[in-house]
Order: C-alpha cells, then sequence, then structure tokens
C-alpha cells in the first residue's frame, strides 16, 4: 500500500488549511467589528449625550442643598446619592414655577435646556459634609457638600 | 513505457500537488492580508474617534481653565466678574450664590429678567454681572459655564482686597472722649414760612367812636313844657301854658300893665349878675293883643331887669304899627327916669304876626356900656333881622334877672335859654376829617340841624331850635363819607345850643399772617419779631394764637423781638399772628418786617449723626460726611459741663431725640432747654464708664472697679442694678447696643477680657468670646458681629505680627472671631479708654485724636482670613 494519494492528501490538506483560515478569519473580524461598534457607538453617544453642572452643594441645618444646570440639551434626573446611599426624600424644583416640584428617585424629573435647578434633600443626620451624586440620564455629576450653618 | 507513463503520471502528480499547495499558500496569504487590513482599518477608525473625544475634551477643559471669574461684595451687592481667555465663546448658563445664613439664590433663563442669561461671552472679552444681595451676606458665587459640547461649573474666586482706610480730619479730641451714632436731631433754629410778602401798608378806619358833651354853656334853659316854672317867678300879668313849637309854651298876657315899665315879666329868679356878659334867646310868637290897660305898646321879648326889680332892657318885637315887625333894644328907667327909651330899632324881614321868632341877644357889659348884639330868626333858622344897641347912661346895671316880657298883649315863649355862649350853635368835634355827617336829632325824631364836615370840627346850627326838641333828650349821630353810622349820643338830659361835643374817634387797623414751620418735629422756643412804622401814636396788641402777648402805644419807628409763650410752642407748627392797632385818630402803618423764628427739632434736621463727647462738649457731626469727606466740623456743639475723662459717657434715644449722658452724679438728659437730671440712682463710679440706650432703658455701666449695670426705666422712672456673674468692668469698658441686649467688655476671674452681652429683656448675662487684649479703642456692634479697634498690644495671635491699628471681629453666628490688622497710619493716634468706635453703613468709624479713622467694612474685613483666636 502505498497511503493516500498525494492528490487527496493535498486536497485534504488545503480544505483543512482553507477552513481553518476561514474560522480564524470569521472569528478575528466579528471580534474586532463587536469592538470597533461598541466603540463607535460609545462615541456617538457621548457626543449626543447630555450634560449637567452642579453649582452648588452645601448642607443647611438638616438639609441638602444641590444647585445644578443643564446645557443645550435637557436633561432627566434619576436620583441623588449622599455618600453612596440613595437619598429617598428629595424635592426638585426649577428657578421658576413653570414646572411642578418633583420627587426623587420615585420620579423621574426633566429639566429643560438652559435651566437651573434645586434640589433639597432631607438628612437624618447633620453631617459637617457629605459626597453628593446626581445620577440623570446623560450620567452622573459627583460634588462635595460643607455645612453652611 | 509504463514506467515511463507511471512516471510520468508521478511527475505529473508531484505538480499538480505543487500548484494547489501553492495555491493554498496563497489563499492564506491573501486571507491574513485581508485580515490585517481590515482590523488595521477598524483600528484607525477607533482610533481617530477615541482621539476626537480625547481632544475635545482636552479643548474643552483648555476652554474653561481659561475662563477667570471673580467675585466682590460691597455690603449691598454683589460683582461677579468673567473674563473669556479661549479661543472659543462661552455661555454663562446659570449662576448660583449661596449665602451664609444658608439660603441661596439662583438665577437662570427663567428668572433672570436683569441678567438675560445664557449670556455669551465672547473669546477675548470681559463682562461683569452685579447683583442684589438682598441684604445677605454672600458666601460662595458660581457659574454654570457651557463650552459646547459640555456644561461645567465655574467657581468664582472672591477678590481679595486689602482692607481701605482713611483719616478725616476733626477738630481735636481729648483724652476721654466717648462717641455715639445713630439717628440724631440737630437743633437747628428757622424762620417759619409767612403768607404775605413785607412791606406792607395799613390804613386805619374808624371803628367804635364815642361822642360824649365836653363843655355846656347853658346857665338855665327851659322849654315852658311845665308852667309855672319851676325857679321862675313874674311880675305882672298872668302867664299860663299853652301849646308851643315843640310840646309846650309859656303864654303870657298883659292886661294890666302891672309890670315893670308898664308891661309885665316872667323871668329866672335866680340873680346873673355876676355875669358881665351873657347870651340869652327865646323863640316867641305873637297869640293876640292887645290887652294891656293902655292898649297901644304892643312888645313881647326878652326883659333883662336889674336887682331891684325897677329898671330893665327889652329886646323885644314890636307888633303895632306903624312900627309892626320892628325890633326893639329898649330901656326902662335907665336913660330915661320912669320911663322907656330906645337903644336901637331896625325892621324884621317879612314879619309874620303870629309866627315864631327867635331871637337872640348878646349883652356885654363894660366899664362904659352895657352893649346889645341882637339877632332875629324865623323857624327856619333864617336871620331876619340883627341890631346892635349900648347903654351908656349911669343908671345902667348889668342884668341881675332875666325873663320875658309881654306889652299889651298875649304872646307866647318857647325855647329859652340863657348861656355863657353863644347858643345858636352846636360843636362836634374829634371827627376824623372831612365829609362826615353830623345830624342832631330831636327827642321827637326830627332832624334839627346837619352839617357836612370840612375838618376835624363840625359846626351846626340850632337857632331854630336851640333848647333842641322839648328840652329832654335828643341824638347826635355822625356817618362816615361811605354813609356808614359811624358814632352817635344819646342825651341823656336834653341838648342844647351852645354844648360842645367831642368824638373820640377810635380809630383801627387789623393785621394777620401765619408763620409755618415746615417739618417741625418740636418745638422748644420761637421769638417773633416785628418792625414797623407808624404817623400816630396807636395802641398795638400782638395776639399769637389768639393768645395776647404784647400790648404797647407805640409811635414812629417800632421795633421788638419777643418769645412766644412756652404753652403755645406744645405741638405748634404754625403761628397766626395778628396785630392790633387802635388810636384816637386815624393813622397809616408800614410793616417792614414780621417773622416768627423757632429753634426745634425738624424732620429734615434729623440726620445720621456721630456725636463726639470731649472735653466739656458734646458734637455732633454728620456721619453722612464721613463717607467721602477729608475733614469734617461738628454741626452742632452742647456744653456738658462735666469733663469727658473716661468717667462720663453720652447715649441718645433716637426715638424721641432725646440725648443722654452719665457722670458721676448721675444720669441727665438734654434737650434744647437745657439738662436735667433724672436719676441719681444711677451714677458712673470710675473710668470706663459707659451708658446705653436700650428702648426705653438707660443702661449704665458704671466703670471701674463696678461688677454691675445700673439700668433706669425711663417710663417707670425706676433704676434697679443687674449682677455682672462676677465680672468687672475696667477702664477700657466698651460697648454698645444689639437689639434688646448692651455687648461690652469686661475682665473675667482670670484677667482676661472677655466680651459679654447683658439682654435687658432677660436681664441675664452670657459671655460671647474672650479677646486677645486689654486695650480697645472701642466696640461697635452691627448684625451678629462685633467690632473691636484694639489700641495697643495684642496677645495670643498665631499668624498675626506688627502693631497699629487692629480690629478684631466676633461672628456671632460663625462662633468665630478673627483678628485684622488694618493699618500703621501714623497720622491715626486711637486713644484707650473710652468707646469711640461706631458703625455706619460700610464703614467702622474710630475717633483718633485728630482724626477720624474710617476702616471700609466691604474690604477685608468682612472676610476672615487671620488666625482664629480665642474664640470660645
Amino acid at each position: 500500500m502505498r497511503g493516500v494519494s498525494e492528490y487527496t492528501a493535498t486536497l485534504i490538506v488545503a480544505i483543512i488549511t482553507i477552513a481553518a483560515g476561514a474560522a480564524i478569519f470569521i472569528y478575528s473580524y466579528r471580534l474586532i467589528d463587536t469592538y470597533y461598534s461598541a466603540l463607535a457607538t460609545a462615541a456617538q453617544e457621548a457626543e449626543q449625550s447630555t450634560s449637567i453642572a452642579i453649582l452648588a452643594t452645601y448642607i443647611n441645618s438638616s438639609k441638602l442643598v444641590v444647585i445644578g444646570s443643564t446645557g443645550s440639551r435637557p436633561a432627566t434626573l434619576y436620583a441623588v446619592y449622599i455618600n453612596e446611599s440613595l437619598a429617598t426624600r428629595c424635592n426638585v424644583t426649577l428657578t421658576t414655577r413653570d414646572a411642578g416640584a418633583g420627587q426623587l428617585p420615585q420620579q423621574l424629573y426633566a429639566v429643560p435646556s438652559y435651566r437651573a435647578f434645586v434640589i433639597v434633600c432631607s438628612l437624618s443626620s447633620q453631617p459637617s459634609g457629605a459626597k453628593v451624586k446626581l445620577v440623570f440620564n446623560g450620567g452622573e455629576a459627583v460634588a462635595w457638600a460643607t455645612r453652611v450653618r | 513505457m509504463g514506467v515511463r507513463l507511471l512516471h510520468g503520471l508521478l511527475g505529473l502528480g508531484r505538480g499538480i500537488s505543487t500548484v494547489v499547495g501553492a495555491a493554498i499558500l496563497l489563499a492564506v496569504m491573501v486571507l491574513a492580508a485581508a485580515f490585517y487590513i481590515t482590523a488595521l482599518d477598524k483600528l484607525v477608525t477607533a482610533s481617530q474617534q477615541a482621539m476626537k473625544r480625547v481632544s475635545e475634551a482636552a479643548s474643552t477643559t483648555a476652554t474653561l481653565s481659561s475662563v477667570k471669574a471673580l467675585w466682590s461684595f460691597n455690603g449691598s451687592h454683589i460683582t461677579i466678574y468673567i473674563e473669556n481667555q479661549a479661543p472659543k465663546t462661552l455661555l454663562v448658563v446659570a449662576i448660583a450664590v449661596v449665602y451664609t445664613d444658608g439660603s441661596h439664590s439662583v438665577w437662570d433663563k427663567a428668572n433672570s429678567t436683569s441678567i438675560a442669561l445664557p449670556l455669551a461671552v465672547a473669546p477675548a472679552t470681559s463682562t461683569t454681572i452685579t447683583i442684589d444681595a438682598g441684604g445677605k451676606t454672600p458666601a460662595t458665587a458660581s457659574l454654570a459655564v457651557e463650552a459646547s459640547p459640555v456644561t461645567a461649573v465655574i467657581a468664582a474666586k472672591r477678590q481679595d482686597q486689602a482692607p481701605t482706610t482713611r483719616t478725616i480730619t476733626i477738630e481735636p479730641v481729648a483724652p476721654g472722649a466717648t462717641t455715639w451714632l445713630g439717628k440724631a436731631a440737630i437743633p437747628t433754629t428757622r424762620s417759619a414760612t409767612t403768607t404775605k410778602n413785607y412791606p406792607q401798608q395799613l390804613t386805619s378806619t374808624l371803628l367804635n367812636s364815642t361822642i360824649t358833651r365836653i363843655s355846656r354853656s347853658t346857665i338855665t334853659y327851659t322849654d315852658f313844657e311845665v308852667v309855672p316854672v319851676p325857679g321862675w317867678t313874674n311880675y305882672g300879668g298872668s302867664w299860663s301854658i299853652t301849646t308851643g313849637f315843640k310840646g309846650s309854651a309859656l303864654q303870657g298876657t298883659d292886661q294890666k300893665d302891672d309890670g315893670i315899665g308898664k308891661a309885665v315879666e316872667y323871668y329866672y329868679n335866680n340873680r346873673l349878675d355876676t355875669y358881665t356878659s351873657l347870651w340869652v334867646s327865646v323863640k316867641t310868637r305873637l297869640v293876640g293883643g292887645p290887652g294891656g290897660a293902655l292898649g297901644k305898646e304892643d312888645r313881647y321879648g326878652i326883659a333883662l331887669i336889674n336887682g331891684d326889680l325897677t329898671r330893665l332892657y327889652a329886646i323885644v318885637i314890636r307888633d303895632r304899627k306903624p312900627n309892626q315887625g320892628q325890633v326893639e333894644v329898649r330901656s326902662f328907667n335907665v336913660e330915661a327916669r320912669n320911663d322907656w327909651s330906645d337903644l336901637n330899632t331896625t325892621s324884621m324881614t317879612s314879619y309874620s304876626r303870629g309866627s315864631w321868632y327867635v331871637i337872640v341877644v348878646n349883652y356885654v357889659n363894660t366899664t362904659t356900656a352895657v352893649n346889645f348884639y341882637v339877632w332875629v330868626y324865623d323857624v327856619n333858622g333864617n336871620q331876619v333881622a340883627s341890631l346892635t344897641a349900648s347903654s351908656t347912661h349911669t343908671n345902667r346895671f348889668t342884668p341881675a334877672y332875666i325873663g320875658v316880657i309881654v306889652d299889651d298883649l298875649i304872646a307866647a315863649f318857647d325855647d329859652f335859654i340863657i348861656a355863657a355862649a353863644d347858643p345858636r350853635y352846636i360843636t362836634v368835634s374829634g371827627l376824623p376829617g372831612s365829609g362826615y355827617t353830623v345830624r342832631i336829632i330831636d327827642d321827637l325824631g326830627n332832624t334839627v340841624s346837619t352839617v357836612i364836615s370840612t375838618g376835624t370840627t363840625a359846626t351846626l346850627n340850632v337857632v331854630s331850635d336851640i333848647v333842641v326838641g322839648k328840652g329832654v333828650d335828643g341824638r347826635i349821630e355822625v356817618y362816615n363819607p361811605n354813609g356808614s353810622l359811624v358814632a352817635w349820643y344819646n342825651a341823656s338830659d336834653c341838648i342844647l345850643g351852645g354844648d360842645v361835643y367831642k368824638l373820640t374817634a377810635v380809630s383801627g387797623a387789623i393785621f394777620s399772617d401765619v408763620a409755618s414751620f415746615l417739618n417741625v418735629v418740636q418745638l422748644f422756643n420761637a421769638n417773633m419779631s416785628l418792625s414797623l412804622t407808624t404817623d400816630a401814636v396807636v395802641t398795638l396788641r400782638i395776639y399769637v394764637n389768639s393768645t395776647q402777648i404784647l400790648c404797647r402805644n407805640i409811635y414812629r419807628s417800632f421795633s421788638i423781638s419777643t418769645a412766644i409763650l412756652s404753652n403755645l410752642l406744645q405741638g405748634a407748627k404754625a403761628f397766626n399772628v395778628t396785630l392790633i392797632f387802635n388810636s384816637t385818630s386815624p393813622f397809616s402803618v408800614s410793616i417792614s418786617w414780621l417773622e416768627v423764628r423757632g429753634l426745634g427739632y425738624f424732620t429734615d434736621k434729623i440726620i445720621d449723626a456721630l456725636l463726639l463727647g470731649s472735653g466739656t462738649a458734646i458734637r455732633f457731626y454728620n456721619a453722612t460726611e464721613l463717607a467721602s469727606a477729608s475733614a469734617s466740623r461738628s454741626l452742632y456743639n452742647v456744653s456738658a459741663y462735666t469733663q469727658f475723662n473716661g468717667s462720663a459717657a453720652i447715649a441718645y434715644n433716637s426715638s424721641n431725640y432725646v440725648l443722654y449722658m452719665v457722670n458721676g452724679s448721675g444720669v441727665y438728659s438734654w434737650n434744647p432747654l437745657g439738662w436735667s437730671l433724672k436719676t441719681s440712682s444711677c451714677r458712673a463710679v470710675g473710668s470706663g464708664a459707659r451708658v446705653e440706650v436700650v428702648g426705653r432703658f438707660v443702661a449704665v455701666l458704671p466703670g471701674e472697679p463696678s461688677g454691675y449695670a445700673c439700668v433706669y426705666d425711663v417710663s417707670r422712672g425706676v433704676a434697679y442694678n443687674i449682677s455682672l456673674a462676677g465680672y468687672r468692668l475696667y477702664r477700657y469698658t466698651a460697648s454698645a447696643v444689639n437689639g434688646t441686649a448692651v455687648v461690652f467688655t469686661a475682665l473675667d476671674n482670670m484677667g482676661r477680657v472677655a466680651l459679654l452681652s447683658l439682654d435687658l429683656s432677660t436681664n441675664s448675662t452670657r459671655q460671647l468670646a474672650v479677646l486677645p487684649m486689654s486695650c480697645a479703642t472701642g466696640l461697635a456692634v452691627s448684625s451678629s458681629r462685633a467690632y473691636i479697634v484694639l489700641c495697643g498690644v495684642w496677645r495670643g495671635v498665631i499668624g498675626v505680627e506688627g502693631s497699629g491699628a487692629a480690629v478684631w471681629i466676633y461672628d456671632a453666628k460663625a462662633r468665630a472671631s478673627g483678628l485684622v490688622l488694618v493699618t500703621n497710619n501714623s497720622t491715626v493716634q486711637l486713644m484707650g479708654c473710652c468707646d469711640r468706635v461706631e458703625i455706619y453703613k460700610d464703614m467702622l468709624i474710630a475717633v483718633g485724636t485728630q482724626n477720624i479713622l474710617i476702616i471700609d467694612r466691604t474690604s477685608k474685613l468682612v472676610v476672615e482670613k487671620s488666625a482664629t483666636i480665642y474664640g470660645t
């Protein structure tokens, strides 16, 4: 027996090689494309996302006051975290009464563009300072609040 | 061949395998290249996206870092300065200010009426935003700025200003001086506004005039209303009453010639021969006749008889023709012994038998003769005859009895009068001038005589009715040129010819003006000044608000300045000045000046004042002026009669404008009327004495070495002491009022200087802080802050070195204190004792020996950046 024909062997090797290369190509391409697509989407979202600025945060007696403002895009406020704990008793208002007051986090609160808002959260304790994180549809904004009175 | 063919086939197979292998290798290489190219493309694209994001983030960060924002506060407004140094435009979206009281203000496009947000700030430009702080003190200011696509916050940095000071030159201040600052009334003397301009001219008008009889020449008179006439007697004939000219008359009948000279006489039976000259008048008329025994004489008239009733003179009218209507002056038993003799005769004009005629005779007995002057009038007063005669015979006589005579007929007699002066006229003097109508009216209402004056005296002819009316009553009336009755005289007895009357004309003028004070709060004294001239002696009465303040006779130039009674000043804002002029003669007045000046408090003179007690005086400075002036002079000075040496202090009650002073004798109050002792229960006992007004209380800190406060309740008039709980007042005690409390410095039991608060509503004392010094120029309180200007070396200060003026600030809200070195200004020599620091708006005012040091509170003093010391 002189073994498998050279043609057959060559053909088999060629088929196996091509199949393996194609599989590797397809797998690698999909992997790269997945990461690329995610990066592109993230970049596009970043470019089109909303932005909120916190003007002031301070503690007055037993209340935490957060004053913020939107930019050219409206934003939706989700919640306030005080020292990484969800604040459950927060009222949010605009500078004028053209929109009603809202309660975070029970309600989502929409802030129009170029508008300042004031969030007042009740504190169970009276800390001298607190880390404040404001979560909104464009991400989160963090500030440090100190006691005024 | 087969082998060859086989070998050939084998060779062909190797070649095919080689080709296939090569193709496979080529395919693999192509796949690898395609993968590489694709992966590289994706990588490049992703890298570009990432670089773009990173670049944008870096650009935004660079932009935001290129924005400079500063804010400052001047005590009332916040000024935010924004400068864009980036190459792209910024958009200020919102502004937030947090105040020290915990409140905040936010401005965005919805409530930015004055700011106009969003506000674009172009590259390389700056803008300033000013915001009213609403009386609050800002702590932070931040801005939301959009530098597309990012919105970020810029926390504005406070502009750090150095404390600014300046000095104001004032009059020298003596050691021991003390101050007070607040609303105070400056005593001001000002003139009231009059409603009239001066000079003013007045002319008198005739007021209530009176007429009095000043003389009567009548010796006797009768209207023969009663017969026989009392005091009369007859010599022969029959005499009865009949109808007269007015009322009744005497009727005499000669039937027997049984009187003197074969006539009959009826005469006044009182001897009048003491008079060498008299006037006699009678109204007579023929009634009938002849009636005499001889029946040929027919005469009637006046008889002038001697004392022996043997001789007489007769002034008669003869009724017998051809001498009818002849007036005769005859004598009996004078020129001819026991017979008649005519002395002179004349004829009457248009004699009418039975008509009334008035015979008026005036005899004058001289040394050589008895002269007779005779006039005869009809009843209308028209003279119908006159003649003169003389009796020069040695038998002539001075008539002793005077009466009437009837010879051989019946005659009636009325209006008989014997007078020492001409009875034909009545004189009225004292008239204001010409044009006045004088009228004599008898008791029957008939006008007897009327005349219009041509001067001040009017002469009325009453010859037609010399014994006016029926010899009773009668009336004289005077009318002014306008026809108004201005004076009258009602005779209580009668009006007779020869009477002289005088009109006492009360001429008067009234002038009124209202002098009003504008903005008056209270007057303490007032003077009325008046200057005028008159052309006659007049009586001037001055009334102010219906109260007479002066009554004086004046003439020509007259000036006066007289005080208005104090009881008229209470609550008075206007004075009604009335001048009443009266005179017995017409006059004119020229009022050249009338003024009311008053010393008092006026609303426009209630100012923010700095009161400085120095030496023995209290000076009032205009606090507003201190804001800008480089020098100031006091507006008003009050003599305190005490030495401000640290043991005396002043305070002021701005609600009722009363100045208080405490010294070693007690608490005194002052207004422009002077000082008065309110209580001697609260006294200064030594240096460092202070006094403050807190509502109705006057709080006295007696000074070294006391340990109590003495409070005088003004409304109740009582004084009481409050213990300071172990604290001791000392020579540098300074004080100020904060609400219902007195904030002051005192020594604690460790000898440290403590800042204390004594609340007069609770009478409780509490310590606020311990001070890092021993000597203070003074203390002032504003809102929650106490400012103490130090005058010497301080202690316990960390991080502050040097000497000179410094301000220690205590913030009650922050419960913190700080020390700010203000100046080392050698021109300011701050003194130790006593309390000479005040706050006015943004100024901290400290009084030195030559200057007032003004420290700007809006500068660094607002921020306590110095070391915290001894805060409690």
